[in-house]
């Protein structure tokens, strides 16, 4: 009786005793690793924490996900991940992921998925330790505990392999699939109010429960919709300057007098996919003094920076140069954060293998790095002509624009292959619009 | 009393020459990494036209500046690279920082008066700008910065079959 008094006085004091979210915060930055859950986003939404008393114990729970954003005309079933904290027997603070499953989207009306919300639902629950080790996992039906006694596992589906195989003795019992697609898509704001989708980008996850304890099986599908707009920060404090990148910014009208290309549209496209893998990359312009590299004016850099990539346009360029030039210089650094963004995001798309093959020709040379870009963009020289055109509304020859767009890839072997007067004539349409000179066909913007 | 003394005389016997035995291995170690740095650097002038000076800045900034966990992933390298060979640790960036920071600038054709494809011309764009490199990961792999009109950046090197071989670049600026 006294031990039974002890018991719940203990019970109520655990209720009872708060975590502060800072410190679950703290703990979490200090324990989590994303290594163990590539599946789940770095970070849970700390202001979406709710509390649950399950079992006599207190629960901080916070979802990885707002439960809102499953689709749930595509889905059939409701998958949720949480980082849930609460104090162990010997009052220390523990983080624990768990994962609801509720396998039957009909039996889910609630705008809400937590510890305390099982009792009236028809879910799955399972317990990993940050190191994704399961640590539980138990199957509520109608609010009760199921007595079957289940495995999880996560499954690598190989989607290529769809020949028919006897089952194994594991699939002769009742085996209920889960799978997960998180579809995030990129959008890009408009200055009219329009938006539009840039990219849809989908992830697939599967987890198998298993019990021998009866047969039969289910397989149910959670589709969450993630949309983010995409990021790109003028710092360039330059009315003219703001007004080259705001109409780079917006969508060709007129894609008939430019060659039909694959992988790089108009620049407006490029840089709203060198975003749409991630929204912790941004792109900042900005105007800097950028002098001279062994003897040759810089017009414009690219450098990676903690959050994404800045690009520096020269004040000299600004001031000197026509917009046309200012334009082309934008869209070079462009493709710059763009090949740099493939390159730190993407590692197995085709355009990250060609550069790959391209860099095992410079490797041992000293600027390798900027070769190997250099001689990459040198292939897509007319796909930075027809976004500099439909700038420039093309006003001028695709020739023209395709001259200008050299510049800055005299290194790459496509330009070395160019006849000496095709060079020379270049180099002339370069330096007059560089230097705002009268035979310039671009206006300046002072 | 005696005996004492006597026991004084040989305890301070013993630490002369373990200080000698302790010197003597620095030395060597230290002699074998400026062999390395040598070897490197012939390495590096067999496929680059560099500057006779040594660096210690890049746009202003001291080297070490640029030792920065985002900026020393590798993401361009060899095809038969592993992704650990590439990965630079927390306790290596440290390690690099306190080295690239004590560098001095140095006469590269003093260092080693056989390295060729050495000028003393600024202006040329083929004219590459280094730092000496530095040997870390036992002697197994090494590290420089370099600029060219086009570009700076960090390039790794690793030791294969006892050559110096250029494994991976990145950048940290480029036109």
């Amino acid at each position: 009786m006294l031990w039974n008094c002890e018991k719940e006085e203990g019970l109520e004091k655990n209720i009872n005793s708060s975590i502060p979210i800072e410190q679950i915060k703290k703990q979490f930055n200090q324990e989590f690793e994303t290594k163990f859950f590539p599946y789940l986003k770095k970070e849970p939404l700390w202001d979406k924490v709710e509390i649950s008393i399950y079992q006599g114990k207190k629960y901080y729970e916070i979802p990885f996900y707002d439960i809102q954003k499953i689709d749930r005309t595509k889905s059939t079933s409701v998958s949720l991940d949480k980082i849930v904290a609460f104090k162990n027997d010997n009052n220390i603070i523990e983080l624990n992921v768990i994962h609801f499953f509720v396998p039957k989207i009909n039996s889910f009306t609630s705008n809400t998925l937590s510890l305390e919300s099982i009792e009236t639902t028809d879910v799955f629950v399972s317990f990993y330790d940050l190191k994704n080790n399961v640590l539980d996992v138990k199957r509520y039906i109608n609010g009760k505990e199921s007595i079957k006694k289940y495995k999880v596992k996560e499954v690598e589906k190989d989607i290529n392999k769809l020949y028919p195989k006897m089952p194994t003795d594991e699939e002769t019992c009742e085996t209920i699939t889960e799978e997960w697609v998180t579809e995030t898509c990129y959008f890009w704001n408009y200055s009219d109010g329009s938006i539009e989708i840039i990219n849809c980008f989908y992830d697939y996850f599967t987890k198998e429960y298993t019990s021998c304890d009866g047969t039969g099986g289910y397989t149910g599908e959670t589709v969450v919709r993630e949309e983010l707009e995409v990021q790109i920060i003028d710092s360039l404090n330059n009315v003219c300057a703001e007004n080259i990148l705001k109409k780079l910014k917006e969508k060709g009208s007129d894609y008939s007098v430019v060659p039909k290309l694959t992988n790089v549209n108009h620049l407006s496209q490029t840089i709203l996919d060198l975003f749409s893998s991630s929204t912790t990359h941004n792109l900042t312009f900005r105007i800097d003094q950028l002098g001279f590299s062994n003897g040759n004016r810089v017009n414009g850099r690219t450098e990676p920076v903690n959050n994404g990539w800045q690009i520096t346009i020269d004040t000299d360029l600004v001031e000197k140069g026509t917009k046309l030039f200012i334009a082309k210089t934008m869209i070079h650094e462009t493709m710059h954060a763009y090949i740099n963004f493939n390159l730190k995001t993407n590692a197995t798309s085709d355009l990250v293998t060609d550069l790959n093959s391209i860099y095992q020709k410079f490797k041992s040379q000293n600027n390798s790095f900027s070769l190997t870009h250099h001689e990459f963009m040198g292939e897509y020289v007319d796909a930075l002509a027809s976004s500099l055109a439909i700038y420039d509304d093309n006003n001028h020859s695709l020739e023209y624009y395709k001259m200008l767009s050299w510049g800055g890839l005299e290194t790459s072997s496509a330009y070395q292959a160019l006849s000496s007067s095709k060079k020379t004539e270049i180099q002339n349409a370069i330096i007059n619009e560089r230097d705002g000179k009268s035979n310039a066909k671009g206006e300046k913007c002072n | 009393m005696e005996n004492q003394m006597q026991k004084v005389r040989n305890v301070i016997k013993a630490l002369f020459f373990s200080l000698i035995l302790i010197s003597c291995s620095t030395i060597k170690k230290s002699s074998e990494k400026t062999d390395e740095v040598r070897k490197i650097l012939v390495t590096i002038t067999n496929y680059n036209m560099v500057y006779y000076k040594t660096i210690v800045q890049d746009l202003k900034k001291p080297i070490e500046s640029y030792l920065k966990n985002y900026l020393l992933k590798f993401e361009l390298c060899s095809k038969d690279i592993d992704s650990n060979s590439r990965k630079i640790s927390k306790e290596e960036i440290t390690f690099l920082k306190s080295k690239f920071k004590n560098q001095n600038i140095v006469r590269l054709d003093r260092l080693n008066p056989k390295l060729e494809n050495l000028t003393k011309t600024k202006g040329k764009s083929k004219t590459s700008f280094i730092t000496l490199p530095i040997v870390f990961r036992n002697n197994s792999m090494a590290i420089y910065y370099s600029y060219t009109a086009n570009g700076g950046g960090f390039n790794l090197l690793q030791k294969r079959n006892n050559k110096w071989e250029h494994i991976c670049s990145n950048t940290v600026w480029i036109e």
